[in-house]
């Protein structure tokens, strides 16, 4: 009742419509800038260390299986954030426990789909094999949400992770970054 | 009455009235003794192998530290068997399961032979820690498994074929996870280094029936005591 005496005296004055059908227009612009903005920033990134391992299993067989089925310890790299360069992009940024290095991992911004992956040392030189930069990384895998990258460890570092993160009789044979987007 | 054999990060593991075990946890992959047995590709091979493997060789080992594949020696310096032009993937290591087949004839096979495993690419099978094969009376190697993901009621008959770590829960065969929806790497480059469902995410649940020889796709498994 109310709404139906509201539109009849905005017709009843030409000034008033025109008022009206710039509120309308207005508020649905703001809207799909809103939008916009949402599609073009990059999906959440969510970055994890995975360090795989074997068992050597107490009182088998001589003929048995010495070695357990392979398996995995996880750590988390911080959260995603929007870069704060403008572009629209995810950044993750941080450490794990474990490995002496320095995650950066960009997804996204100016070069939309493109994943840059980067792993420093403490000197800040970034380790063999990287940066990585992948374009349409993540349409283009076969997960298309998550991309592995290997990351290689001196004998070293495996005995301290074997020590310090493992379990006793366990060999670590191989350490890995996932790097998921969600959207 | 039920009881609760233990505790693994966070999964309590229980003997139920009926003498099967139970446990709910997440799923990772095992891609072990997969010779290419029934024309899926193997788990490993040497770098210069042409074919598709389901696993990276890095977890197989290396040299001096072969932890993943049957050796010459049956210890981990010696040299990897590598399969014959006779065998189901010439060029490819051989590589383990805990449960041993035998032959068509009934009797053991060699250490070396690619069938004397369970291929991890076609047949379900469940991978369980020590724990669990010492703390209940039942044979549990070769025993009947039902594994149900929970989160869209998908169950597989399977067999326990495989031996973990002593603090781990939750390892499946890749058929295993195809068979029930859970991510088996598809389309990886390496499956079984890929996929699978976060154990700390507790969406699939295990029933195993120690002492009932598994019986999966027509085919009856041995029952192995450690």
């Amino acid at each position: 009742m109310v709404i139906t005496k509201l539109l009849m005296v905005i017709g009843a004055h030409s000034w008033m419509r025109a008022l009206a059908c710039l509120a309308v227009v207005g508020s649905s612009s703001l809207a799909a800038t809103a939008e916009d903005e949402a599609a073009a920033v990059a999906p959440t990134l969510a970055c994890e260390i995975r360090y795989h391992f074997r068992e050597r299993l107490e009182g088998v067989k001589a003929d048995g299986k010495k070695f357990s089925a392979p398996a995995y310890e996880r750590e988390a790299l911080p959260q995603s954030t929007v870069a704060a360069n403008g572009a629209q992009a995810r950044l993750v940024q941080g450490r794990v426990a474990h490995l002496p290095y320095r995650f950066v991992i960009k997804f996204g911004g100016k070069s939309a789909g493109t994943l840059e992956v980067n792993i420093l040392d403490d000197d800040g030189k970034p380790r063999h094999g990287y940066p990585q930069t992948i374009v349409h990384a993540l349409a283009g895998a076969a997960n298309p949400s998550r991309r592995e990258f290997e990351i290689p460890v001196a004998p070293d570092l495996a005995r301290t992770i074997e020590k310090k993160l493992l379990a006793k009789n366990q060999h670590l044979t191989q350490v890995q970054l996932v790097v998921e987007s969600s959207p | 009455m039920s009881g609760i054999i233990g505790n693994i990060k966070g999964s309590d593991i229980v003997e139920e009235d009926d003498g099967s075990v139970t446990f709910t946890a997440g799923a990772q992959l095992d891609g072990d003794g997969a010779n290419g047995q029934f024309g899926e590709p193997p788990c490993y091979a040497p770098k210069s192998y042409a074919g598709k493997t389901l696993d990276v060789l890095a977890n197989a080992g290396g040299p001096g530290n072969w932890f993943g594949v049957v050796t010459d020696t049956g210890e981990e310096d010696g040299h990897p068997v590598v399969q014959g032009s006779g065998d189901p993937c010439p060029g490819a290591f051989v590589s383990a399961t805990s449960l041993h087949l035998p032959g068509k004839d009934g009797k053991p096979l060699p250490r070396s032979s690619p069938f004397k495993y369970v291929d991890s690419a076609t047949v379900p099978f469940v991978v369980v820690p020590p724990m669990i094969i010492r703390g209940v009376a039942g044979v549990v190697m070769g025993c009947r498994a039902v594994v149900t993901n929970t989160k869209n009621g998908k169950s597989v008959e399977a067999v326990v074929a495989d031996g973990g770590p002593s603090n781990k829960l939750g390892e499946i065969s890749l058929a295993c996870a195809k068979a029930i929806g859970v991510p088996a790497g598809e389309g990886s480059t390496h499956p079984a280094n890929s996929g699978g469902v976060d154990a700390d995410s507790h969406i699939i649940h295990y029933r195993l029936f120690p002492g009932v020889a598994a019986m999966v796709n027509g085919v009856t498994y041995p029952l192995q005591p450690s």
